[in-house]
């Protein structure tokens, strides 16, 4: 028993992670309607950031958080002005292509100038553990799951609370319509994509003590934030959060009843269920 | 400007998606004959790009000297390059430099998978794969004719360390075989199946008892739950085959679950990296990693030309690559790959064609290589002369504790300071 809830344990924190790389991705495609391919890139780009400021600064993530999040804001609204704001009108397929290139242009990029060594931070904390009880914790991972459930959560209170919030959504439900109320819809476009990134960028920071950058670390990342988007219901923030905790406990299971190999195999399996018996996602409005 | 961007953006992925795929050439031409085409594939992008460019830099180096000594059979080498990143590209860029360039001979290729890729492409036309990277068994077990891998073979590896843990670790730890044991984890691919296959064979064979074995995607965050199911079959020894990347998290994670085992013992690529002691620090002291010979001293090599052109290397790759204290291991043998085909094999095959290659590739017989070992090819194009050593992690370097000719140190922390009570 004790043995099954450390497991369990685990798998929450690692959710934790996911769940904070998603609701970025679903707050951009919520209310944008964009999907974004290159979501991953931007969890590197932000790694990579939380490196140097470690290794030529000397501030440890959890120090340079707030400067990590001012640098992937202002990446976020300026992707966003110079490439995304183009293709608001244009169709889905060229949306695709878009952020698909952008994507490979990032990589590519990351590969040319910072070659493919892997970067690792190690702090202190890195191998620390925290008791709780008979449960072992990395402390790490602890630190991770508070802040990104914190952010997460601020991020959903934002939404319903606050009048930029209602807007967003507005804009999300009807966007002519919340144009004729009075609602300026490129800036609050510009504000969903450059808060996405900044979460995702949040993301990136909060691995960074436990996981090595390297250019192509982001698609580890993204193809499992995608299907926890859709098991969570492609737009909405509660849903995300409760997908990518889900996703973190299949896998966590998965890998101590079945074996790490099949991790993967048990959250696609989850992905296809849901998609047959709630086509929606467990959040989504039918 | 606005219109520019997307044309810019277009431009900069077409130039980056495409950099190192083109036919970069190297040598010089023979003043009066073709010169003889040779190819490199190595992932120059991607996850390997590291290792796969200073790869091709060590085939260019041997290219180079070979060059300067005459060439082959009198002909200049010319050395086309191709980038790899994956098995499905190394198929088509193999199928460039065959069926377009006109390669007679490919050196490569880094990862087992792009080997058995490339193997599949050179075995239609007769085309030569010299395989200094990829250590997967299936390679030479699947009746390849004009495939020619000049290290060991993963299975042989994984029993090198095997054997090793139940011959000497066994007394040192002072657990009698029949009560050793032994857990296995290693990454899924061919070249991490095929290695624990071989540990894993060897530990039964010599009577040690295999508790655990489990295997994992290297795309893996989170080594929690692989963990906890190791620790609960309490192993003495962990017989590990991972990737660099993967090989931290899984000592990170040991760590954290205060379940390091009494011995760790790597089986090449991620244990044996540099970067594997650099990022773990100390604690790495008493972490074992079988793998090929890497930079022997140089009083090894007995003959005085092998000994001059060993310590040319050597000085040449490391002027490319300022930030490098040693050779790679992955470099090295691909500069053994190259030199040895091109300066001892070649010159004995009556002519260029195929089946000549062959029989002097099988024919020939070395004591020694710039690895350290010899060259002995058996008919699935495998050289039986190739071993591992098992090396440990000493005060951030790979000291040599087996063979005992190879030897340059002695073992320390059995069982590790770090392992749990």
């Amino acid at each position: 028993m004790e043995q099954i809830l450390q497991v369990f344990i685990s798998g929450i924190f690692s959710g934790g992670i996911y769940a904070l790389v998603s609701v970025g991705l679903a707050l951009i495609f919520g209310i944008i309607g964009l999907v974004n391919f290159a979501h991953g890139e931007f969890l590197m780009l932000s790694m990579y950031f939380a490196y140097w400021m470690y290794n030529i600064i000397g501030l440890d993530p959890y120090q340079s958080m707030l400067i990590n999040l001012a640098i992937m804001a202002i990446i976020g609204y300026l992707t966003y002005k110079i490439v995304m704001e183009r293709v608001l009108e244009a169709n889905h397929s060229i949306q695709i292509i878009l952020t698909l290139a952008l994507s490979m242009v990032l990589q590519n990029l990351a590969l040319m100038l910072w070659k493919a060594d892997y970067r690792s931070i190690r702090i202190d904390m890195t191998t620390d553990t925290t008791y709780v009880g008979f449960l072992t914790l990395s402390t790490p991972r602890i630190v991770a799951f508070v802040i990104a459930i914190g952010a997460s959560v601020l991020l959903y209170l934002f939404l319903q609370k606050t009048y930029t919030g209602a807007a967003m959504r507005a804009v999300a439900q009807n966007g002519k319509a919340a144009q004729l109320m009075g609602i300026n819809l490129k800036r609050t476009y510009g504000l969903a994509f450059t808060i996405g990134i900044s979460l995702v960028g949040l993301a990136g920071l909060l691995l960074s003590p436990i996981y090595p950058a390297f250019p192509l670390v982001g698609s580890n990342f993204s193809t499992l934030a995608f299907i926890v988007v859709v098991i969570g219901g492609l737009t909405s923030i509660p849903g995300s959060i409760m997908g990518g905790l889900l996703i973190g406990v299949v896998e966590s299971f998965a890998g101590y009843f079945a074996g790490p190999a099949y991790q993967q195999a048990a959250y696609f399996l989850l992905f296809i269920l849901v998609l047959i018996f709630k086509p929606n996602g467990l959040f989504g409005k039918s | 400007m606005k219109k520019f961007l997307p044309i810019l953006l277009i431009l900069v992925l077409l130039a980056t998606t495409f950099t190192g795929c083109g036919g970069g050439t190297g040598g010089e031409e023979g003043a009066d004959s073709e010169p003889f085409k040779v190819g490199a594939i190595y992932p120059l992008s991607g996850a390997n790009a590291l290792l796969g460019n200073q790869c091709l830099t060590a085939v260019q180096i041997a290219v180079d000297m070979v060059n300067e000594a005459g060439g082959v059979h009198g002909r200049q080498v010319e050395l086309i390059e191709a980038d790899a990143p994956d098995p499905t590209v190394a198929t088509t860029e193999a199928g460039r430099l065959v069926d377009q360039q006109g390669v007679e001979v490919i050196f490569g290729s880094l990862a087992s998978g792009n080997a058995i890729a490339i193997a599949g492409v050179t075995e239609r036309t007769g085309v030569s794969l010299v395989e200094s990277g990829g250590v997967a068994d299936a390679l030479t077990d699947s009746g390849f004719q004009n495939v020619f891998r000049i290290l060991d073979k993963g299975s042989l590896r994984g029993a090198t360390g095997a054997n090793y843990v139940g011959t000497e670790l066994a007394d040192m730890l002072g657990i009698a075989p029949s009560d050793m044991r032994v857990a296995i984890i290693h990454e899924e691919s061919s070249y991490g199946t095929s290695v624990a296959d071989g540990a894993e064979a060897k530990a039964k064979e010599l009577g040690l008892n295999v508790v655990a074995r489990e295997h994992y995607a290297t795309t893996i965050t989170d080594m929690s739950a692989l963990v906890l199911k190791i620790n609960e079959a309490k192993p003495d020894v962990l017989l590990s085959v991972n990737y660099i990347n993967d090989a931290i998290l899984l000592v990170d994670t040991l760590k954290q679950y205060n379940a390091v085992p009494k011995v760790f013992m790597g089986l090449g690529a991620g244990t044996t990296d540099p970067n594997f002691a650099a990022t773990i620090g100390a604690d790495s002291d008493g972490f074992f990693c079988t793998d090929m010979p890497t930079n022997l001293p140089l009083d090894v090599f007995t003959d005085e030309e092998m000994r001059a052109t060993v310590s040319a290397f050597r000085e040449a790759f490391l002027a490319k690559f300022p930030d490098l204290l040693n050779v790679s291991i992955a470099a090295e043998a691909a500069f053994a790959g190259a030199y040895t085909f091109m300066n001892e094999i070649l010159p004995n095959a009556e002519t260029l064609d195929p089946e000549s290659i062959r029989e002097a590739a099988l024919s020939t017989k070395l004591d020694m290589t710039t690895l350290g070992f010899g060259w002995d090819l058996g008919d699935d194009g495998q050289n039986y002369a190739a071993s591992a050593n098992v090396n440990q992690w000493q005060g951030g370097e790979v000291v040599t504790i087996a063979p005992d000719k190879l030897k340059n140190g002695d073992v320390i922390n059995v069982p590790l300071p770090i392992a749990a009570e």
